[in-house]
């Protein structure tokens, strides 16, 4: 069906269907369909039917927003896990991203106001996950979707208060995308100043269309 | 009507083999649309930097409108100094179109300030170009962005609608979370390693005529950013200079550091420093000696940071003089390391 102006590529005859409206909503709805409904597959996704939801979706949830890291010793690596759950329709996927926080003048990592646990490595560069009595803070990331330079968390990135470190994306539609972050630390043996430290990561994600 | 019956049927089931979801559906005539913000969370002031392809483009006089969910809410004096717009070059914005200049307007939309409509004087953007636009405080160009938009009050997936050139259109989805940072934290516990090595020193018999020296260790390490202080002093009963425990001194040289003179008598030390930010303190930080036992406890030695081990050696010097009594002289010193933290 087109007309002077546009077109409709694909129309259906039914057997009932029509645009209503109120103050508060809008609705096309129709009848008649035989088969109708979602269906989908790891890398297709077919929504049967002449009318389709086209509104993109995406969320994110974090749990835990807390982690503590506790004493960071010099025979261990201190860990502590987040997990970020993200849902999107977008059959371009998106992307995670994060960052640092600027805490009292100090530009990204583990501080006190005053001194940090040095970052393990240049912000984003990955390197493998250093040993204990190394002192070092950073991330890794394991999920289906991680960032691949992580390599299933065997290595660590640190991250930037500037610049959006990758975490992991997707290429299409999925639902409950899980990405595992791993804060990690360890102190040297006398190096590291003694103190309360704290950091806070960004997370963001961005949807393709 | 049986045959009207088939007919339906057979037109139903055309239309569902070919209605899969396009990209279309989304973003008509518009591609690699994207919104990165700086935060993600309800409630909270967020910068975003809004990018899209059109494929139709933008002619003179046409318009960008960018339009957030109805609970977005554009800071009070948002403007255009707040927003830039990249397409092949910086454009220039102000609050109104004038012939290259495009006009930056926040309105309302279902919300205060939630809609941004850019509109071109005589500027275009080509079919195909990529635009670019950031709101916020990440608009630097002129003057530097100062307002940002407040996310919504509510949480799940937002859409934002964009038309531009009046003929591309598309929707991008911002997630809204109740929370979009973690905060980590950890403890370094304090630290105050210290050890006196050598803990007995023995100078023989005492010369005339020969400086007798003889040397003790100590090794301290902190990692308080504010280092630590050794004293030396004495215990209980102990002597602070040599004493033959029948009424008989050999003299301490005192707080002014002084060179060793044979046939003099006289007790002191000087301390050597290696390893680490540890130093000796006055008066023992010098080529002389010293022993100022009026000051016991006696600040000798200090970090004031954080420091691996440093090695301190103290050595002990011993003279005497023609009238010195006879006798076997002894003295202990103690020293204590207390940390700053």
């Amino acid at each position: 069906m087109d007309s002077a102006t546009y077109t409709v590529p694909n129309d259906v005859l039914n057997s009932s269907g029509q645009y209503s409206s109120s103050a508060t909503y809008k609705l096309w709805d129709n009848l008649g369909e035989f088969v109708t409904g979602e269906s989908s597959s790891a890398t297709y996704k077919n929504q049967q039917g002449f009318l389709q939801n086209d509104i993109p979706y995406l969320s994110m949830s974090i749990l835990p927003t807390t982690v503590n890291l506790g004493t960071l010793s010099t025979l261990s690596v201190s860990t502590g896990n987040t997990v970020i759950t993200i849902s999107s329709n977008s059959l371009q996927g998106f992307a995670l991203k994060a960052y640092d926080n600027t805490s009292a003048g100090i530009a990204n990592g583990l501080v006190d106001g005053v001194k940090k646990v040095a970052d393990a490595t240049t912000p984003g560069v990955y390197i493998a996950n250093p040993a204990a009595g190394t002192e070092h803070y950073g991330i890794t990331v394991t999920g289906t979707h991680a960032a691949a330079g992580y390599v299933g968390g065997t290595k660590i990135n640190s991250l930037d208060d500037t610049t959006w470190v990758d975490i992991g994306s997707h290429s299409t539609f999925v639902t409950g995308d899980a990405f595992t972050v791993q804060y990690r630390a360890s102190i040297n043996s006398i190096s590291s100043a003694s103190a309360n430290y704290s950091a806070t990561t960004t997370f963001i994600v961005i949807g393709n269309y | 009507m049986r045959k009207f019956l088939i007919i339906l049927t057979i037109l139903s089931i055309f239309s569902m083999s070919v209605a899969v979801l396009m990209d279309s559906v989304q973003a008509a005539g518009l591609s690699a649309v994207k919104d990165t913000m700086t935060r993600q969370k309800a409630s909270t002031l967020s910068n975003h930097t809004i990018q899209f392809t059109t494929t139709t483009g933008v002619a003179a006089g046409g318009t960008i409108v960018i339009t957030f969910p109805s609970d977005f809410i554009g800071e009070a004096d948002i403007d255009f100094t707040d927003v830039d717009m990249y397409a092949v070059t910086e454009r220039t914005l102000a609050a109104a179109p004038n012939v290259a200049t495009w006009g930056a307007v926040f309105s309302d939309s279902g919300s205060t300030r939630n809609r941004l409509t850019l509109t071109s004087g005589t500027g275009t953007v080509v079919a195909g170009g990529t635009v670019i636009i950031e709101i916020g405080t990440n608009a630097t160009e002129g003057v530097a962005g100062n307002k940002q938009i407040t996310n919504a009050t509510t949480t799940g997936s937002k859409t934002v609608t964009l038309s531009v050139g009046g003929t591309d259109t598309g929707t991008l989805a911002i997630p809204i979370a109740t929370e979009d940072q973690v905060s980590s934290s950890g403890t370094v516990d304090p630290y105050l390693a210290f050890n006196v090595t050598d803990a007995t020193i023995a100078f023989g018999t005492l010369s005339l005529t020969a400086i007798t020296t003889n040397t003790a260790e100590m090794t301290a390490a902190t990692n308080s950013t504010s280092g630590y202080n050794i004293t030396i002093g004495i215990n209980g009963a102990d002597t602070a200079t040599l004493d033959d425990g029948a009424g008989h001194t050999i003299t301490a040289i005192g707080a002014v550091a002084t060179a060793s003179i044979p046939g003099t008598e006289q007790y002191g030390m000087k301390i050597g420093v290696a390893g680490g930010s540890g130093a000796a303190v006055a008066p023992y930080a010098t080529a002389d000696y010293a022993l100022d036992t009026a000051a016991f406890p006696d600040i000798c030695a200090s970090s004031a940071g954080v420091s691996i081990t440093t090695t301190y050696t103290m050595t002990y010097m011993a003279n005497i003089a023609t009238n010195t009594e006879p006798g076997t002289y002894t003295a202990r010193h103690t020293y204590i390391a207390t940390g700053n933290f």
